[in-house]
C-alpha cells in the first residue's frame, strides 16, 4: 500500500469529470473510460502534484462519516488501484526515474 | 473503496468508447456532457457538398469568449469538447483554444481536413492541445475523386502524406468519410487507405442539406446500389450478417433510452462561429446565443430547449411506430426539420434508405 507521505498526480492523458454520483475518466492513451464511484470521485479530484496521501485523507475525514484508520486504509487501498490503472502517478518515482 | 466497473473500448475499430450507462444517465437528468464548436466557417478547402451555410453572418466569438464558454462548459460538467468548423485549424486563434480545452480538462475531438498538417502543425497539435483523437476527412479512394470533392487540386496527395505524419507524430487519427455517389464505388479501397496508417474509418451513409436549407449537396446523395454495398462491405469486414450490421445501426441510435431518441439538447449542444447556440450540429434551431447570455443560463431556463427536449421523446414514437419490416435507421429531427419544416415527419431519402437497407438479404457475407 502506498506511503502516507507519498504524492501523488494524475497522468498527463487522463480527462475526467464528476456526473451525478460518479466520475467518468477518460484514458485518452489506452481509449478506455471507467467509472468511479463518489468517493473515488473526491480522491482523485484532490490528488494534485501538492497534496501527500496524508493531506488527502485529512481533508476527507472532514466529510465522509467513516472511522479514521478505516478511511485511511480505503485511500490507500483505492489509490493503489488506480496507480496500477495508470491513472495516478507517484511524483516521487517520476523524479527519479528522470534522474536515473 | 474501489472502482465500481471498469470498461475497456469493444471494438479495434474504434476509439469512441463505449459508456451507455452514463450516456443515458446525462439524458435523462438533462446533463450537458459534450458540446461541438464550430469555431470558424474559413477553410483551406471548397468541398462541393459543404453543408457550412457561408452568409450567416454576426459577431464572431473571439479568444476570450471561447475561453469564458469553455469555463461555463466545465462548470456544467461537460466532458467533450469537439473542434470543428469550416477548417478549425483556420482560425486564428486554434492552438491557444484548443490549449485552453486542454487545460480545463475536455476530451478534445478535432474535425479537420488534414489539409494543413503538415510536421509543424502536428506537432503543435499534439504537444498544446493533445487531442483525445483528430478526424480527419476523406472523400474517396484517388486524387480524382477526392480532390473532385474538395475542389483542390492535390489535397488528396497531401492529406495521404499529412496521415503518415499525423501517425509519427502520435497523434491519435480516425478517418470519416461521407458516402456519396462519387465515392461508392470506392469503399473498399478507402478502408485499404485507413488499414495502410492502422486507423479507423466510420462512413456515413448520409449527405445532408446546407445548413441554410438548400438541398443541392444532396444531388450527390449514395445510389441504392452505393449503400447496399456499404453495407455488405462492413458486414465482411466485421465477418458478420448484413443483418448484424443493420442492428448495430439502429441499435446506436433509437434503442438505448426507452423514451428519447436522441440526446440533442438533452446532453449535446452544437455551438456556430457567432454564437449562436443550437440542440446539434444537424439541428440549426437556435435556442439562445452566448453573446448576450450565459450559457447556463440558456442551459438551464429554456422554453426551447424544452420544446426540443419534448420533441425527441415525440421522434421515438415516430421511430418505434413506422413499419416493422422498414426499421427507419438513421432518422434525425433536424434534418426532418430541415427538409420538412417539421421535425416529426420522415423525410422522402430517409424513408428511401430504410427501404433499401430493409430489404437486405440476412444471410452471411463472404
Ligand atoms: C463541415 S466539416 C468541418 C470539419 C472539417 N473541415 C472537415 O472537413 O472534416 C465536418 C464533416 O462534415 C462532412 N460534411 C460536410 N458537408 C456534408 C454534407 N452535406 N453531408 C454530409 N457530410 C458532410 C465533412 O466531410 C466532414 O467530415
Ligand atoms: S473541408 Fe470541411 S469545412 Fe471545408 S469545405 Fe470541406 S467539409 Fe466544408
Amino acid at each position: 500500500m502506498p506511503d502516507l507521505n507519498l504524492v501523488f498526480r494524475r497522468k498527463d492523458d487522463i480527462r475526467y469529470r464528476v456526473v451525478g454520483d460518479e466520475a467518468i475518466v477518460v484514458r485518452q492513451n489506452a481509449a478506455e473510460v471507467l467509472a468511479l464511484n463518489d468517493v473515488g470521485a473526491r480522491v482523485l479530484e484532490l490528488i494534485d502534484a501538492d497534496k501527500t496521501l496524508a493531506q488527502v485523507i485529512a481533508t476527507m475525514s472532514g466529510e465522509y462519516d467513516v472511522r479514521p484508520d478505516e478511511l485511511a486504509n480505503d485511500v490507500q487501498r483505492f489509490v493503489a488501484a488506480i496507480r496500477d490503472a495508470g491513472i495516478v502517478v507517484d511524483v516521487s518515482e517520476e523524479v527519479s526515474e528522470k534522474v536515473r | 473503496m474501489r472502482t465500481k466497473r471498469e470498461r475497456k473500448v469493444s471494438s479495434s475499430q474504434s476509439l469512441e468508447p463505449s459508456y451507455d450507462e452514463t450516456i443515458l444517465g446525462t439524458w435523462e437528468n438533462h446533463h450537458l456532457f459534450s458540446a461541438l464548436v464550430e469555431l470558424t466557417y474559413r477553410c483551406n478547402l471548397d468541398c462541393y457538398f459543404c453543408y457550412n451555410d457561408l452568409d450567416l453572418a454576426g459577431d464572431p466569438l473571439r479568444l476570450a469568449d471561447y475561453e469564458r464558454l469553455f469555463e461555463e462548459m466545465r462548470t456544467l460538467g461537460c466532458l467533450h469538447l469537439t473542434l470543428s468548423g469550416g477548417e478549425p485549424l483556420a482560425h486564428p486563434d486554434f492552438f491557444a483554444i484548443g490549449a485552453k480545452a486542454r487545460e480545463l480538462d475536455f476530451v478534445v475531438r478535432v474535425k479537420t481536413n488534414g489539409h494543413g498538417l503538415d510536421r509543424e502543425l502536428a506537432g503543435r497539435l499534439r504537444s498544446e492541445v493533445d487531442p483525445f483523437i483528430v478526424e480527419v476527412s476523406l472523400h474517396g479512394a484517388c486524387a480524382e475523386t477526392h480532390d473532385r470533392q474538395t475542389r483542390v487540386a492535390g489535397s488528396f496527395d497531401r492529406l495521404v502524406h499529412n496521415l503518415d505524419v499525423m501517425r509519427a507524430t502520435g497523434l491519435r487519427v480516425k478517418i470519416n468519410t461521407a458516402l456519396t455517389r462519387w465515392n461508392e464505388r470506392e469503399i473498399e479501397g478507402m478502408f485499404a487507405i485507413a488499414d495502410r496508417f492502422a486507423v479507423p474509418l466510420t462512413l456515413d451513409p448520409e449527405v445532408t442539406p446546407r445548413d441554410n436549407g438548400d438541398r443541392d449537396p444532396m444531388r450527390i446523395s449514395a445510389s441504392p446500389e452505393g449503400l447496399r454495398h456499404l453495407v455488405a462491405v462492413q458486414a465482411s469486414r466485421r465477418k458478420g450478417t448484413q443483418a448484424e450490421v443493420l442492428r448495430e445501426g439502429d441499435a446506436e441510435i433509437h434503442s438505448r433510452d426507452p423514451d428519447r431518441h436522441c440526446g440533442a439538447g438533452a446532453s449535446g449542444i452544437a455551438i456556430d462561429p457567432y454564437g449562436n447556440v443550437y440542440p446539434c450540429v444537424q439541428w440549426r434551431r437556435a435556442i439562445g446565443n452566448v453573446h448576450g447570455s450565459s450559457l447556463q443560463g440558456i442551459w438551464r431556463a429554456n422554453g426551447k430547449l424544452d420544446e426540443i427536449r419534448r420533441l425527441t421523446v415525440e421522434a421515438k414514437g415516430v421511430v418505434s411506430g413506422h413499419d416493422s419490416e422498414v426499421p427507419l435507421v438513421g432518422f434525425c429531427p433536424g434534418v426532418a426539420e430541415m427538409l420538412t419544416g417539421d421535425p416529426l415527419a420522415v423525410p422522402e431519402s430517409t424513408s428511401t434508405r430504410a427501404n433499401v437497407l430493409s430489404e437486405l438479404p440476412l444471410h452471411p457475407v463472404q
